[in-house]
């Protein structure tokens, strides 16, 4: 049977990724799960909310520049915008079926490591080229917990299946997401400034969004 | 009057082994290996950043089912 081949970038982040794989699994598999899902989800909230926007910026921007890259970055996220659409309020319905307020998520500071997470994303979309966004996508798109493994959680925390809704929801779309984005990968005219750019935004997100996990855990282990 | 001679640039794979990325007894693959060799400087740091190692052996000790959930 003939596979597809890997595209460069994927292979970059398959380099790093058991960094990201290890905290997250020491995340939900922590024993006092069922006390901190709520700020796991608030956590989540908070990196969420940013992806609309941030592709917003990054679409603006690309239609500002104009170049073959950008072109062809806006013209997926016309497509991708939409597909994003409403996920946060997906973490707050989960954070009403736990009795905790939407203002917990909402008025809460995000810690430093969330926003040097977002944050960078910003700072390159405006001040590099917003296809770096490209990089940040595709770690984090499409590597939702198998259905299996949140029927466990699930089991194992003894919360409602229902304060799951967003991370169930995510298991059953996104790897459909992830096959569109690699397809689209091949389709980039990229240079080697882009490739390098895409690279060094996807290393980076890995790095720091397994932060965010290391420090949950490490919140956590403390108590 | 003599002048000092240059020295050779490093190979990406050895600033990522003098950084201790790639451990002593690096069991990456020759894919890689190319890969690597590939990647532009501000890759490599990038890469130094985040401390993980890289090779099968860390693959394996960390390996776990995707759930870092986002998009």
């Amino acid at each position: 049977m003939e596979t597809s081949p890997i595209h460069p970038l994927r292979r970059k982040i398959s380099l790093v990724r058991p960094r990201l794989q290890a905290a997250s699994y020491r995340v939900w598999t922590h024993p006092r799960l069922r006390d901190f899902y709520p700020q796991l989800l608030i956590t989540f909230h908070w990196m969420i909310r940013a992806s609309v926007p941030l592709m917003e910026a990054a679409r603006a921007r690309s239609l500002e520049l104009r170049d073959p890259v950008a072109i062809r970055f806006a013209y997926y996220l016309d497509t991708h915008i939409p597909e994003e659409q409403n996920h946060d309020e997906w973490l707050l319905a989960d954070l009403d079926v736990l009795g905790i307020p939407r203002t917990a998520a909402l008025n809460t500071t995000p810690s430093p490591t969330m926003a040097s997470l977002v944050g960078s994303q910003y700072y390159w979309i405006f001040h590099t080229h917003p296809v770096a966004l490209l990089g940040y996508i595709a770690v984090l798109e499409g590597n939702p917990a198998p259905i299996e493994f949140l029927n466990e959680v699930v089991q194992r925390t003894e919360l409602p299946r229902s304060a799951f809704g967003s991370m169930f929801k995510h298991a059953a779309l996104d790897l459909q997401h992830r096959n569109d984005l690699d397809d689209l990968l091949w389709e980039f005219p990229f240079e080697p400034e882009h490739d390098a750019l895409t690279g060094v935004s996807a290393i980076t997100t890995v790095n720091l969004f397994a932060r965010v996990f290391e420090e949950i855990a490490a919140s956590q282990d403390a108590v | 009057m003599a002048t000092k001679p240059k020295s050779k640039p490093k190979s990406n794979f050895a600033k990522l082994k003098t950084a201790g990325i790639i451990p002593a007894k690096n069991h990456l693959s020759d894919d890689d290996k190319y890969l690597l060799s590939t990647l532009s400087a501000a890759e490599v740091k990038a890469l130094i950043s985040t401390k993980a190692k890289l090779g099968d052996d860390f693959i394996k000790r960390n390996a776990r089912p995707s759930m870092d959930y986002a998009f």
